[in-house]
């Protein structure tokens, strides 16, 4: 059961995911890249503009760089300070409009925007390797490889913005844009510019330590930094509030696992392909770390499977027929749910020829999904919900944990965030977050009217049922815009819902610091953006070998 | 009057909000998030009227203003029409589209007409849609209008009507509907749009009444992360 939300929250980005299809296409179609303003002062403080060149377009990341006291420094939304603040700029922006942006975006949310900015963003210095990356390249000496691959980013993004916020470019007016056509691709291009933009700021600053001797940080060394992100309740409706975008995401990666099961016979360079990625994943792996305990229990048991996939997968087995139908359905007896997914995400890896092309599906227009069927009957709802949402039917939400949650909007951040329903005030204005009990609460008033009136009939006087009646006639068309969990139950665990929508962008290093707040690394491994002409765009998620020793 | 620039994805948030407070069920509200967006693309002065109709809206019963019947000409059990109850039963109702819909004393007219632009682009259809003093032809893509700011954006209509229209057809393309010469198409745009000072505060006032205050324990436990959170 895919949509389950325990299988959603062990996801792992895949090549569908939206960071690798971006860089591919940014080079299939010749993006040039350039570094344009340098204008920091000696403690990294300053003005720096990177430029990207498409077919048509030119968009200019503009980085306003801060030196911020370290007691100032939080990953929290609610912070008002950030070592760097961003935007990603329409065309080229004129020293009138770096100007405005300079009053603006060292602000970020209570900066005003206009439709030449698609992207606000803002990230701190990691304390775990900023500093001593300075101290080591200003020695002339490299970083450790091995320190640097576990931390995996010079620094983490506390929010990045689009569509609209803060008077922002809507999303809409890039939709026609081909390299914007697929989700969150203007702000994934933007981490991507800043992960350059954190790699020359610490050589800057290394230069600033000893203008003579400072060494540059080696390429091998820089595509072993990433960017790091740190991510909490914010992003988490997000999956509940666009179903028909969810169906899109995981009808695409099932269609792509669909098609590599199929395949009747797989050639001796793919089998071997497959089991060198076995290999480099558990490399990956051995980076992965977190101080959460259930996670460290995690990773621990993927690291277990994994020696079981390589036991299975021998040459021999992946000589004979079916050898990738064969393989997933003895992964669903014999690992565990993260065992799974990491197969998953392996099997679609040698197969880019069969599912690349899956990722333009993973872009809709929800509005054509707005509208309700007011021709539908009464009886014919009552029939698809019982065929759809069983597993919402089954919750007794007369029980206090089946309610225990309430989801909100915080006056003070104006970001989603959980409440304890019966321990907290603002349940009511709760967000229509509760899909499974509106859904049975319709059900159940969908018995009470005659089977065949119609839908229009039965909303013009129930209008509270709308959105319910609009998920259940989505779901009959759309099999996977919803998750088969009650999003307000008490043992809800929102990082999962996180984790699944991170692994769509191509995160990893899933590093949970609560049940509702998770670490992750982004880009880390691909090519920076000046070398990205000469370098294979999609051959980094799985790190290809260990890191050596320092 | 001092003017805001706003995004279209900003006032249909605040639009959702805003009418969540004004006692629309949130699926109702989305549904108003998309009309006030569409207005405002098209350039109507959208949002004043809507400011003042959730004022009045905050003080009646929701559903004495839903059509008694879906049959005939629409009226409301009590009073007015009321416009997104109004809205949504024509986006149901598909299969009046062709036919035609008559509705009798409603509020807010242009609010109505909203959800009609909502309908034309979702179901790539053509309406004109008039009431008294005011008439909008729409297509996916286009809207022309006939009529006085007054009267377009009039807080009550004794008649709404719509009707469907064969814009879409090959040989009606480009061309406005009968009685709409003097009318010229107008396109929408994604990009900022103007609106009242004073209009972006109460709107604001309202969608801050969805706002949960926060308390020391929701700060700390609201996004999961502490108080400080550095590595």
């Amino acid at each position: 059961m895919v949509m389950r939300l325990a299988r959603l929250g062990s996801f792992h980005p895949t090549r569908l995911s939206f960071m690798r299809a971006l860089l591919r296409e940014l080079k299939q179609d010749n993006w040039r890249f350039a570094r344009g303003d340098w204008k920091l002062n000696a403690r990294g403080a300053g003005l720096a503009t990177y430029e990207a060149y498409g077919p048509a377009r030119r968009y200019t990341l503009v980085c306003f760089a801060h030196a911020l006291p370290d007691e100032l420094r939080s990953d929290r939304v609610i912070a008002e300070r950030w070592d760097a603040t961003f935007a990603l700029y329409d065309g080229v922006p004129d020293p009138t409009e770096i100007a405005r942006l300079r009053r603006n975006v060292p602000k970020q949310e209570a900066g005003r925007y206009r439709q030449t900015e698609l992207v606000l963003a803002r990230a701190n210095r990691s304390g775990r390797l900023f500093e001593y990356t300075v101290a080591e390249l200003a020695r002339g000496r490299q970083p450790a490889a091995d320190r640097l691959a576990e931390s995996g980013y010079l620094m983490r993004t506390t929010a990045v913005y689009g569509n609209g916020k803060f008077g922002l470019s809507d999303y809409a007016a890039l939709a026609d844009r081909p390299e914007f056509s697929a989700p969150f691709r203007a702000e994934l291009l933007t981490v991507w510019l800043i992960r350059w933009f954190t790699v020359d700021l610490i050589e800057h600053l290394a230069r600033a330590v000893n203008p003579q001797g400072a060494a540059r940080l080696a390429p091998a060394r820089a595509r072993r930094l990433g960017v790091g992100n740190a991510t909490g309740l914010g992003m988490a409706p997000f999956l509940g509030r666009h179903p028909a975008l969810l169906h899109c995401w995981i009808q695409a990666r099932e269609t792509a696992l669909a098609r590599v099961r199929a395949i009747a016979n797989t050639t001796p360079t793919v089998a071997d392909e497959f089991r060198h990625l076995l290999a480099r994943a558990g490399v990956g792996l051995n980076q992965w770390r977190t101080a959460d305990r259930g996670y460290e229990v995690r990773i621990r048991r993927l690291q277990t499977d994994l020696g079981k996939i390589r036991r299975r997968a021998t040459a021999a087995r992946l000589a004979e027929p079916q050898p990738w139908r064969d393989l997933f359905h003895w992964s669903q007896t014999e690992l565990s749910i993260e065992g799974q997914e990491l197969l998953i995400s392996l099997l679609l890896e040698p197969h880019g020829q069969l599912v690349d092309e899956l990722g333009a599906a993973m872009g809709c227009d929800e509005t054509r999904y707005l509208r309700l069927r007011g021709d539908q009957s009464v009886a014919e709802l009552r029939r698809d919900i019982a065929r759809d949402y069983a597993w919402a039917m089954a919750i007794d939400y007369r029980s206090r944990a089946a309610r225990a949650r309430f989801w909100y909007v915080s006056e003070e951040k104006l970001e989603p965030r959980l409440g304890l329903r019966f321990d907290e005030p603002g349940a009511d204005k709760e967000l229509p977050l509760a899909f499974a009990r509106d859904i049975k609460m319709l059900q159940q008033d969908l018995h009470t009217a005659a089977a065949g009136q119609t839908m229009a009939e039965f909303l013009r006087a129930r209008p509270r049922h709308r959105q319910a009646a609009r998920r259940a006639q989505l779901a009959a068309q759309l099999p996977y815009c919803e998750i088969r969990d009650n999003l307000i139950s008490a043992d809800l665990l929102p990082v999962d819902l996180l984790r699944c929508k991170l692994s769509f962008f191509g995160a990893n290093k899933f590093d949970p610091k609560s049940d509702r707040w998770v670490r992750i690394t982004m880009y880390q491994h691909a090519p920076l953006p000046y070398e990205l002409a000469a370098r294979p765009a999609d051959d980094w998620h799985y790190p290809s070998q260990a890191a050596p020793a320092r | 009057m001092t003017a805001v620039f706003r995004s279209l994805n900003e006032i249909e948030q605040i639009a959702r909000k805003a009418a969540r407070v004004a006692g629309l069920p949130w699926g109702l509200a989305d549904e108003v998030g998309g009309a006030l967006r569409a207005l405002q693309s098209y350039g109507f002065n959208a949002a004043s009227g809507f400011a003042r109709w959730l004022a009045a809206a905050a003080a009646h019963d929701l559903t004495a203003g839903a059509p008694r019947s879906l049959r005939g000409v629409w009226r409301a059990r009590r009073g007015d029409l009321h416009p997104f109850l109004t809205g949504a039963a024509l986006s149901d109702r598909r299969e009046c589209w062709g036919a035609g819909v008559e509705c009798a004393c409603v509020a807010y007219p242009l609010l109505i007409a909203g959800c009609v632009l909502g309908i034309a682009a979702g179901e790539q259809r053509a309406f004109i849609v008039q009431w008294s003093g005011a008439r909008i032809a729409c297509r996916p893509g286009g809207v022309a209008v006939i009529g006085a700011a007054a009267a377009v954006e009039c807080a009550r209509a004794d008649f709404f009507h719509l009707t469907g229209w064969d814009g879409l057809a090959e040989e009606s393309a480009g061309q406005l509907p009968a009685n709409m010469d003097a009318a010229v198409w107008r396109a929408p745009h994604c990009g900022e749009t103007k609106i009242g000072a004073r209009v972006w505060r109460r709107l604001e006032e309202y969608a801050a009444q969805t706002y949960v205050a926060a308390s020391a324990a929701s700060r700390l436990q609201g996004a999961g992360a502490g108080l400080r959170d550095n590595d």
